[in-house]
């Protein structure tokens, strides 16, 4: 086995540069073997990733609307490279691709903020009011748009998109350890917000300290009352 | 005392990432905007520069 410190520079490069070749050539018999589908199947098949495309782009920018547009240019997008897009890759991913460097491009242009919008989720979401509903949704959204970036793309992809920790390091272009680690990181906020270790967990509690402190002014209301009548 | 074999943190974890599926779904199952289906039907005429 070569150690890196016994190569000399020359040595290095010449390695680098046959390793390079070698994957080049590979790429281009891939390439030659892969036949694009027709039109008409790709739009069917980039059809049926539209809903996962706006759930996504919600889950990165918060705004519907915003993400709607995200999705539109992500189709846009997607059509014009759809030569490239080889039939035996998953559709989802590559399109999440698509539409997560759009989104990364928007943020870098315009430098937009994306402020979690409770109105428009309110109408735009529909949540089951069922017994069942461990947690309510307005406080794990909230949450969930609390997280940083990177975790809240990682929690989405891996814990509601379905993705494998190394398809989705694979769309944000990370290792997949460190895609593992965003996900437990994301997990641990998501458990200490809704929890009431934080800020969103903590709303509940505040309101009942809220409604306790109106309590005891009230009575102190009355107890004055009977003070301030037997005063008089 | 614990009389669960069920790790507290294991099922708080599995509560908040089935709430997550949920507001991911929510989003999914939501009626799709008329402008997609204007898009998809348009998208043969237009021409796009290929960039990515």
């Amino acid at each position: 086995m070569l150690l890196w410190g016994q190569l000399k520079r020359g040595e290095f490069m010449t390695i680098i540069q046959d390793q390079s070749t070698e994957t080049n050539t590979a790429n281009e018999r891939d390439e030659e073997a892969v036949v694009p589908l027709d039109d008409a199947t790709f739009k069917q098949r980039l059809a049926a990733t539209i809903p996962h495309l706006r759930a996504f782009a919600y889950s990165l920018c918060g705004k519907m609307d915003v993400a709607d547009d995200l999705v539109q240019d992500t189709m846009l997008k997607a059509w014009g490279a759809r030569a490239r897009f080889r039939p035996d890759t998953s559709m989802r991913a590559w399109t999440f691709v698509i539409l997560r460097n759009c989104y990364i491009s928007q943020m870098r242009r315009n430098k937009f903020t994306a402020p979690y919008d409770e109105g428009v989720a309110e109408r735009t979401l529909t949540a089951n009011s069922d017994q069942q509903a461990p947690l309510h949704l307005e406080d794990v959204r909230m949450a969930l748009m609390q997280l940083g970036a990177d975790q809240r793309e990682a929690i989405i992809l891996v814990g509601a998109g379905g993705f494998s920790y190394e398809e989705a390091a694979e769309i944000c272009d990370c290792a997949v350890g460190t895609m593992k680690s965003r996900v437990s990181r994301a997990r641990a906020a998501l458990v200490a917000m809704l929890d009431g270790d934080s800020p969103i967990g903590t709303r509940r509690q505040r309101n009942s300290a809220d409604e306790a402190m109106s309590d005891i002014l009230g009575t102190l209301d009355k107890l004055s009352e009977g003070v301030t009548a037997l005063a008089a | 005392m614990r009389t669960s074999c069920f790790d507290p943190m294991l099922m708080r974890q599995a509560r908040i990432g089935r709430s997550l599926r949920e507001v991911y779904d929510g989003v999914a199952d939501s009626p799709m905007p008329d402008q997609f289906d204007a898009l998809l039907s348009e998208l043969d005429k237009i021409a796009v520069p290929e960039r990515r």
